[in-house]
């Protein structure tokens, strides 16, 4: 085995010294501030791509490299087994994918001072794990296709049918995994299989020892099984490789594995068909910004209108009047029965003005506009960024000279006084670790009603604020949150309510933290489900995710939240805009054909921002 | 009487629809000098590569040095040396290298005998083996096929690609070796008059059967021609001949 290794060693250099001197070049690249912020920041994406390439090129140029050369005769003729000749490869063939997957690590931790903060990714990565860390999650993924690329190869004795083939098991079970992952039954199969390799993923099983582990046993277990495969393979047939024709056709079961896991949403999820479709003509000719239920009522707000639309006859749904704002720019929208309150800025000199606009629909079919709520000039009145709705009162929660804010108007018709209360939530600090002024602007606060109580989520805090009395706004419970990375502190956690519990959307660790309401005025932590769906910022409604030009709806099982049904129109498209009240989900879907609004029945997830 | 050096019974390869090497039995004697003899494509190298198990047999066996040559691969290949027709060997080392990659797979190696076969062939050890003409690469190689002192030495057209000159030494060679005691060669070859020189039998074969098996003077004897008319008419008649040793 000696003589062997050091020919494999020898024959393997030009790819273990390319892997040292990609990360030199790299190194030396960036010195240059360009090249840094370009490949560093995009690097990221390509990471788990890098691996896993090299051993495919790996495993397949191995053999195919002997065959071609038709050097394997040499080494068939001496007395050492074919078996001892493959682990041998094997082997060697290990040590410098390890090398090459160190080196791939390596170039996230390239420079440790780049910093920009709109590169999220590569921040969170760097201050998630570490380079050993990175390094140990790759490896047994890329060895165990490492692994697959070579028993391929000892099948074949050309280059391009072993890439050909390789090629399309990989784009098969890849399609495969991105349709099952996160789906019920087929939650975490993306954990057991080594060809999706998503970024949260890498860094979930970093900072997870127990899945790590049976993670690492499971693929390195695999991987040596291949070899072991590949040498039962290449014994059986020494010199001879697979046939055009078998090759074909592994080649076409695989196309049709793929094409079959690209249709299995079909066989895999009930498809909700919607109760009503209408096709939305709007008049303004600028961009939509929102779209609220209230019941059977729709409410679209665009940038300068706002239309209201009636799903009660489900046979014949319509536009009931759109209501032209000009001069206005509506930022969000809240709904509360016919009347509709839209954050938004208005046109004026010298500076822009911050508004809320009241909007009723009349029995008569139009719209009313009420007195606008003054909020301030764009420049001075902070950063104003969500509306929320009960009964009479309105809740807007802003950032205004680094204090978190609920301010609470009272929107009755009687009210002679707007501003009913506000209340100080949170105080930011002066200096944000891992942030800039450029996000504090961004810095969401995220709020949900839920009976007489307000639950909000600032950067440091969640918080229950007792609005029984609107007026008299009472903070009745704090509970202390710590990102887990410095570069999330101001990532916005979605809030939704779930008959008697409330879920707060962590960013990182991507999971949905669990408080009991059973007192409301006093949330209590539960413990957490998990979330796969990464990173969450998205906004409401946070149960429904777009999936394939539909929504997929998920449902708490067994303490992961998982897609149960999928509702779908049946018309090509992505679907756009999302909103949903207790027992309807609304999606708005621009086509070829135009702008669609559907109504989906039977939803019964109570959500809410 | 001793074991046969090669003995093969049934020896069958088909390679989709083709049958190439048919019912094939033959043997060869101890210490003998065997000529391996038929026409371009007549299956003479799918047989030696099944000898060598390089290629696996639809039917039929062959044992050489007593051991199957199947079953016992790793155990028989201490004791035999084969080149292949137009041998490749690594071309990114350089010959020294080469010689010591060899040797190391063997318990045993005579390193003298290589060292003497470099030498005569005057091959460089330093140089690289990509720098070496074919006909070096095919006298390297038989110096790597020697190193370990072979029992049996089977070759593929060892002489194809070589100049006149140089495939007479290269022969010679081969001659020289045989005469050590108990050392056998099975070497193919299409040239008729250059198997005559060395060989003391012949096997000649056609579309992948069997023609002829037997010893060069008693073949000669029986017809009284020179061996390559022979050769032209077994090949012509397309039977089996009667002559057996």
């Amino acid at each position: 085995m000696r003589p062997l290794l050091w020919k494999e060693m020898r024959g393997l250099r030009p790819w273990i010294l390319g892997a040292g001197a990609l990360v030199l070049v790299v190194e030396l690249l960036c010195f240059s501030p360009n090249f840094e912020k370009v490949f560093l920041g995009q690097y990221v994406g390509f990471l788990p791509l890098a691996p896993f390439a090299a051993a495919v090129a790996l495993g397949a140029s191995q053999m195919a490299r002997e065959r071609g050369a038709r050097t394997l005769d040499f080494l068939l003729v001496r007395p050492v087994s074919p078996a001892t000749i493959l682990w041998t490869k094997f082997l060697a063939g290990s040590v410098a994918l390890a090398l090459l997957v160190a080196a791939a690590a390596a170039l996230c931790f390239i420079n440790p001072d780049f910093h920009d903060d709109r590169e999220i990714g590569l921040l969170a990565l760097r201050q998630s794990i570490r380079f050993t860390q990175l390094a140990a999650v790759l490896l047994p993924r890329a060895w165990c296709v490492y692994a697959l690329a070579f028993g391929f190869s000892v099948m074949v004795n050309h280059v391009a049918k072993a890439v050909v083939a390789l090629a399309v098991a990989v784009l098969a079970l890849a399609g495969l995994a991105s349709v099952y992952s996160d789906l019920f039954p087929f939650a975490d199969l993306e954990l057991w299989t080594p060809f999706v390799e998503p970024f949260s993923l890498t860094l979930r099983l970093a900072r997870d020892p127990a899945l790590f582990r049976i993670s690492v046993f499971t693929l390195s277990g695999a991987a040596l099984a291949l070899a072991f495969l590949a040498t039962l393979l290449f014994r059986r047939s020494p010199g001879r490789s697979l046939g055009n024709r078998q090759l074909l056709l592994g080649a076409a079961a695989l196309v049709a594995v793929a094409i079959l896991s690209t249709r299995a949403e079909d066989n895999r999820f009930p498809v909700v068909a919607p109760a009503a479709s209408l096709e939305l003509q709007m008049n303004s000719k600028r961009d939509l910004v929102n779209m609220e239920a209230s019941g059977k009522l729709l409410i679209v707000a665009a940038e300068d209108s706002l239309a209201f639309l009636d799903f009660s006859d489900a046979h014949n749904p319509r536009k009931i009047v759109e209501a032209p704002m000009p001069l206005w720019t509506t930022r969000d929208l809240a709904v509360s029965g016919v009347d509709a309150y839209m954050l938004g800025t208005r046109k004026a000199l010298p500076v822009d003005e911050l508004q809320i606009a009241i909007a009723t629909l009349t029995p008569a079919g139009a719209v009313h506009f009420a007195e606008p709520i003054p909020l301030g000039l764009v420049d001075t009145a902070g950063y104003p960024a969500s509306l929320a709705v009960a009964g009479h009162f309105l809740y807007l929660d802003t950032i205004r000279e680094r204090q978190c804010r609920i301010e609470i108007y009272d929107v009755s018709p009687a009210a002679t006084r707007r501003d009913a209360g506000a209340v100080i939530v949170e105080t930011l600090p002066a200096h944000l670790p891992g942030t800039t002024d450029r996000t504090l602007k961004s810095a969401n606060m995220r709020m949900a009603l839920r009976g007489g109580f307000l639950y909000v989520t600032t950067p440091a805090a969640l918080t229950a604020i007792d609005v029984r009395d609107p007026a008299a706004p009472v903070v009745s419970a704090r509970t202390e949150f710590h990102a887990a990375l410095p570069v999330l502190w101001a990532f916005p956690r979605a809030l939704a309510s779930d008959g008697g519990q409330l879920l707060e959307a962590e960013p990182w660790p991507s999971v949905w933290n669990v408080f009991d309401l059973a007192d409301p005025a006093h949330p209590a932590r539960r413990g957490s489900l998990a979330n796969h769906r990464g990173i969450v910022n998205e906004p409401a409604p946070v149960f429904l995710q777009h999936w394939k030009g539909g929504l997929l709806e998920f449902r708490q099982v067994r303490g992961s939240f998982q897609a149960l049904r999928y509702l779908h129109d049946g018309r090509r498209g992505d679907a756009g805009m999302v909103a949903a009240t207790g027992d309807y989900v609304y999606s708005l879907k621009g086509t070829e054909d135009g702008q669609f609004v559907s109504q989906f029945a039977g939803a019964t997830m109570k959500t809410s921002q | 009487m001793s074991e046969p050096a090669i003995a093969v019974q049934g020896l069958s390869k088909r390679f989709g629809k083709r049958q190439v090497v048919d019912g094939l039995s033959f043997e060869v004697p101890t210490g003998s000098i065997c000529g391996f003899l038929g026409r371009n494509g007549s299956g003479k190298t799918t047989t030696l590569r099944m000898l060598m198990n390089l290629i696996d047999a639809n039917g039929g066996s062959a044992r050489l040095l007593g051991l199957d040559s199947r079953r016992d691969h790793t155990r028989l290949m201490r004791r035999v040396g084969y080149v292949a027709e137009a041998p490749i060997l690594y071309d990114w080392m350089k010959v020294r290298e080469l010689v010591g990659f060899t040797s190391r797979f063997y318990d045993h190696w005579n390193s003298t005998a290589v060292d003497s076969l470099l030498r005569r062939f005057a091959i460089d050890p330093q140089q690289k083996v990509r720098h070496l003409s074919r006909g070096t690469h095919a006298q390297l190689a038989l110096a790597l096929a020697m190193g370990h002192d072979p029992e049996l030495l089977i070759l593929d057209e060892p002489a194809t690609g070589l100049d006149v000159l140089v495939r007479r030494d290269f022969l010679e060679s081969i001659i020289q070796i045989i005469q050590q005691e108990g050392r056998t060669v099975l070497f193919s070859s299409h040239l008729v008059h250059e198997v005559e020189r060395v060989a003391d039998q012949i096997v000649v074969i056609d579309s992948g059967r069997l023609l002829v098996s037997a010893r060069t003077d008693d073949l000669k004897q029986q017809s009284g021609l020179p061996l390559e008319e022979i050769f032209i008419n077994l090949v012509a008649a397309g039977r089996p001949e009667e002559v057996r040793s």
